[in-house]
C-alpha cells in the first residue's frame, strides 16, 4: 500500500514536471543553445515510470498502473481521448512481454531500452491517431519530434530509473524482476 | 718655534692625507688586497642571505600579507558585482515583461476587442501536442473555442477551461486550422497546423495570386478568429501538378516556443 501511494505520488509529480520545469528548460535550452529542435521536447517521465513499473511489477498490477497514469495524463494535455492509455497499455504489455528476456544491466542498455519504448510509444499514439483521423499526416510531420523524444527520454531513463529504485528502496517494495530472477536461479 | 706652526703643519698633513685618500680611491683597482677579498669571500653570501630575506619580506609582504587585504576587496567587488549582475537580470526581465505587457495593452486597443490576459503556465503532455496551459479559467469567463491571440498574431483557440486554467490548443499543432486570406491578393484558403513551428496554407486554387513573402491573414469566417489578424507568411508553394489545388508552407508570425502572455479574445466585434 505505501509503495501504491509513493509510486501515485511519483506519477502525479512526473505529470507535473514533464508538463512545466522540463518543457520550459528545454525550451531555455532551445533558445540558448540555439537547438530549435529541442522546443517542445520533454522528458517523458510518466512514460519512464510506467516502464520501470512494467519491468519490476507483476503484469496485471501494471496494466492497471498503465491506464491510471495516461488518464491522469490526459488531464495534463489535450490529446485525443485514449490516446496515452491506449498507448501506454500497449507499452506496458510489450515490456511485460519482454521482462523476463531483458538483462537491464547497465546504465547504456537501460537508456536504449527506454529509448526504444519511447518510440514504441510515439507510434501508438501517432498512428492510432492517424488510423482515425485524428492526426492526419502524423508521422511524415512529426519524425523529427519523435526522434527527439526518443534521444531525450532515453537519455535521462538512468537516472529516472535510479530515483524510482531509491523509492522502492523506501517503501519497501520487493521487485518482481529480482523475485523471478531468484527463483529461476540467477 | 711660533705657537702657529704645529697646528698649521697638523692640517698640512691632514690635507696630504685626504688628498691622498681621495686620489687612491679613485684609481682603477685592478686586484684586490688578500685582506679584502677574504671580507668578501665571507660576507657575500651573507649578504646575499640578507638582501635575499628582505627581498623574500618584500615579496612577502607584496604578494601575500598584501593581498589579503586585496583578495577581501576582491572578494567583496566580486560578490558586489554578481549581486549587480543578477539585479540587472531582474530589471532586464522587468524591462521585457513590461515590454511585452505594453504591448498587449496597446494591442487590446488597437483591435478593440474584448481581450483577457493569461499567463502561460505549462506545456502539453506529450512532445506531440501543439498546447500550452494558461492561468484563466471559467471563473474568469474563459470558454471553450474562444480565440487566443498575441500582438505578434494568432496563437490558437481555447480547447479546455476549467475553474482557473484553460487548455489553448496552438495553431501549429496538426489538429488545427483556420480560415485564411492572403492580404495582398485576397485568395483564400485554409491554414492548417503542421507540426513544428511551421503551418500549411491549403485549398488555394491554381489561379490564385500567392508569392512568397505574402502575409496570411484571418477571415472571421471560421467562427472562431477575429477577421484581419495576422497569421504568418507564406515561405514555400508547393505546387502539385496534378491536382486542383495549390498549397503554401507558413511561418507562423508568433514564434509558439516563446510565448509567456497571451490574450483570450473573450467578445469578437461585430
Amino acid at each position: 500500500m505505501k509503495n501504491w501511494i509513493a509510486f501515485g505520488v511519483v506519477m502525479f509529480g512526473a505529470w507535473v514536471l514533464q508538463t512545466s520545469l522540463l518543457a520550459g528548460l528545454f525550451l531555455v535550452l532551445a533558445r540558448g543553445l540555439g537547438l530549435p529542435f529541442l522546443a517542445g521536447q520533454t522528458v517523458n517521465l510518466a512514460l519512464l515510470t510506467l516502464i520501470y513499473l512494467s519491468l519490476h511489477r507483476d503484469v496485471s498490477g501494471t496494466l492497471i498502473w498503465a491506464v491510471v497514469i495516461g488518464f491522469v495524463g490526459s488531464w495534463f494535455g489535450t490529446t485525443w481521448n485514449g490516446a496515452l492509455t491506449s498507448s501506454f497499455f500497449l507499452v506496458s504489455l510489450v515490456c511485460g512481454g519482454l521482462r523476463r528476456n531483458l538483462l537491464l544491466k547497465d546504465d547504456l542498455t537501460v537508456a536504449v531500452f527506454a529509448g526504444a519504448m519511447v518510440l514504441v510509444q510515439a507510434i501508438l499514439q501517432l498512428g492510432a491517431g492517424e488510423i482515425l483521423n485524428q492526426i492526419p499526416g502524423a508521422f511524415e510531420r512529426e519524425y523529427d519530434v519523435i526522434i527527439g523524444a526518443v534521444l531525450v527520454t532515453g537519455a535521462a531513463a538512468p537516472v529516472w530509473f535510479r530515483f524510482l529504485r531509491a523509492v522502492d528502496a523506501l517503501s519497501g517494495a520487493i521487485s518482481q524482476r529480482s523475485r523471478t530472477m531468484l527463483l529461476s536461479g540467477l | 718655534m711660533p705657537r702657529w706652526i704645529k697646528p698649521a703643519v697638523a692640517i698640512l698633513l691632514l690635507v696630504y692625507l685626504v688628498i691622498q685618500i681621495l686620489s687612491f680611491r679613485s684609481q682603477e683597482k685592478t686586484r684586490l688586497a688578500p685582506a679584502e677579498r677574504f671580507v668578501m669571500v665571507l660576507a657575500s653570501p651573507l649578504q646575499n642571505m640578507a638582501w635575499s630575506a628582505v627581498r623574500g619580506s618584500v615579496n612577502v609582504w607584496q604578494d601575500y600579507i598584501r593581498l589579503i587585504g586585496v583578495s577581501r576587496t576582491n572578494r567583496a567587488l566580486y560578490d558586489e558585482r554578481n549581486a549587480l549582475v543578477r539585479r540587472l537580470s531582474e530589471l532586464k526581465e522587468v524591462e521585457q515583461e513590461n515590454r511585452r505587457l505594453r504591448g498587449l495593452m496597446e494591442f487590446r486597443e488597437r483591435e478593440g476587442l474584448k481581450l483577457l490576459f493569461a499567463v502561460r503556465i505549462a506545456s502539453g503532455a506529450t512532445p506531440y501536442e501543439r498546447t500550452i496551459r494558461v492561468r484563466r479559467g471559467n471563473a474568469d469567463g474563459v470558454k471553450r473555442e474562444m480565440a487566443v491571440l498575441h500582438p505578434g498574431g494568432v496563437i490558437g483557440q481555447v480547447v479546455e477551461a476549467s475553474g482557473r486554467v484553460s487548455d489553448v490548443l496552438l495553431l501549429s499543432d496538426l489538429n488545427s486550422a483556420a480560415d485564411g486570406v492572403i492580404q495582398r491578393s485576397r485568395a483564400r484558403g485554409i491554414v492548417r497546423g503542421s507540426g513544428l513551428n511551421e503551418l500549411t496554407f491549403e485549398y488555394l486554387t491554381k489561379g490564385d495570386d500567392i508569392v512568397v513573402g505574402d502575409e496570411v491573414m484571418t477571415t472571421g469566417l471560421d467562427g472562431i478568429y477575429p477577421k484581419g489578424q495576422l497569421i504568418g507568411r507564406v515561405t514555400r508553394i508547393e505546387k502539385d501538378g496534378k491536382g486542383l489545388f495549390v498549397s503554401a508552407r507558413v511561418k507562423p508570425s508568433v514564434d509558439f516556443s516563446r510565448l509567456e502572455e497571451v490574450a483570450i479574445v473573450l467578445e469578437k466585434r461585430e
